[in-house]
């Protein structure tokens, strides 16, 4: 698996505008793993992230949704993130439904 | 061997029962009392009986290697000492009847010693204490038990705590284990709130701090601090066999629970043998607990994969002490079948 020079810099732009404020301000952060060629982007949280009881839904609702916007992603995967797979699919459906009312309001 | 999983159990303790282990006090005659009760206690339908004998002697070093090693699908253990001296004067698992174990099974038992500074006899016999357990008896690591009836000592004290954990590191270990929650008699439960760990990891951030039976009933403590600090892992002991049977909805939140906030890589398997069922029906439990897709879905508890079974069951163990698992099984391969081991030498007290 090859790291996208390209696709990663567009991740990191969408981390570094969407994302990571929103972290910082909470003392905690987001590091890209890796990205690979065919659009998988892996991601750890990191600082004051790492042991949170919320990184679950910061990750599935606050910051998954961004990514999955950014041309070529196909997956994005979070270390140190375990959940079921019922509630992946929860907490997807609501950021998408928070994605369209973002999208009516633009 | 369970499944093509290494079993290496985190805990295990060589019980000593006998009436001269007692403290001749009645409030040690009543814990004794209650202890014995759990010890004999109605067993699930597929659980084998326990010698009831055991609930008045020390537990023979060679039924314990037949239990664990002939009977179950164990292949390693720790065998803890639990330095409570309260109510037993040789603490309720004593360091020399562990050391027989070990002995007896030196390729399968790994000794974990015990002090205490306060019943010790002061910091500077308990420093000495701790010498001499790793060089006499080849201790890899050190048990803790805060607090005993009614005095203790807290994890984060710099004065007690961490010339313990100094001359700890000194002596090369890299990790030692905590009794946390689950007062055995009538300590003040908040003594053994899980709290004092957080200082002590953040100031020994080379040592690892196993915390024990998911300090019951300071779970979600337990589990917020495990889940910040890296060097902070959890044992399973006692919780998930605690309630498996009796409420499974509350032994999958917890395991649940850990695995969200903690996660698959710093849980530890422990069997707490041998204090109710016959080793395997423990075994058993563990290799076919998983989380309900009721609660997978109500609570966002991951599923027991197998990866997760496999790191919980024994490949952290090893990690923890840097054993090779490919290696060690070669080993106990090479000595063959465990039998029922009581070396001449080995004077089992």
């Amino acid at each position: 698996m090859t790291d996208d020079g390209e696709l990663r810099a567009r991740v990191q732009a969408v981390l570094d505008g969407d994302v990571r404020p929103r972290l910082q301000a909470h003392l905690g952060d987001i590091a890209i793993q890796s990205v690979s060629s065919e659009g998988d982007v892996r991601l750890a949280f990191v600082q004051a992230c790492a042991g949170c009881p919320a990184r679950a839904s910061t990750a599935f609702m606050g910051v998954r949704p961004f990514l999955e916007d950014v041309p070529g992603v196909r997956s994005v995967e979070f270390e140190g993130v375990w959940v079921s797979p019922h509630a992946e699919r929860r907490m997807a459906a609501v950021a998408s439904r928070g994605r369209a009312r973002r999208a009516r309001r633009v | 061997m369970r499944d093509g999983m290494f079993v290496f159990d985190n805990v295990i303790h060589m019980y000593d029962q006998s009436p001269g282990n007692i403290v001749d006090a009645d409030y040690a005659q009543r814990v004794n009392r209650r202890w014995n009760t759990i010890m004999n206690t109605p067993l699930p339908a597929q659980a084998t009986p326990m010698n009831s004998t055991w609930a008045s002697e020390a537990i023979p070093v060679d039924r314990a290697g037949r239990l664990l090693f002939e009977d179950s699908d164990t292949d390693m253990v720790v065998a803890q000492t639990v330095p409570f001296f309260s109510y037993w004067k040789k603490g309720v698992s004593p360091v020399e009847l562990n050391h027989a174990l070990a002995v007896a099974y030196p390729e399968r038992v790994i000794l974990c010693g015990g002090v205490d500074p306060v019943w010790g006899g002061g910091l500077d016999a308990t420093l000495r204490e701790m010498e001499r357990q790793v060089h006499e008896l080849g201790a890899s690591t050190f048990k803790f038990y805060n607090w005993q009836y009614d005095r203790g000592w807290r994890c984060d004290d710099r004065e007690i705590a961490y010339p313990m954990y100094e001359k700890a590191a000194e002596l090369g270990m890299k990790h030692l284990e905590f009794h946390k929650g689950s007062p055995i008699g009538y300590e003040s439960m908040e003594e053994l709130l899980p709290y004092d760990i957080q200082g002590a990891a953040r100031d020994f951030p080379d040592l690892t701090f196993v915390i024990h039976h998911f300090g019951e009933p300071y779970l979600e403590e337990t589990f917020n601090i495990a889940s910040r600090f890296e060097n902070v892992w959890v044992s399973t002991s006692a919780f998930f066999m605690n309630y498996w049977a009796l409420a499974p909805d509350r032994a999958m939140h917890g395991m649940g629970r850990a695995l969200q906030l903690v996660g698959p890589d710093r849980l530890l398997y422990g069997s707490e043998a041998f204090a109710w069922f016959d080793v395997q029906s423990i075994v058993d439990t563990f290799a076919e607990l998983q989380i309900s897709d009721e609660l997978q879905d109500r609570y966002g508890y991951p599923p027991i994969t197998p990866e997760f079974r496999r790191k919980m069951f024994g490949e952290n163990q090893a990690r923890l002490l840097g054993i090779d698992i490919e290696q060690k099984i070669s080993e106990i391969a090479a000595v063959g079948d465990a039998g029922s081991r009581t070396p001449a030498s080995v004077s089992v007290p």
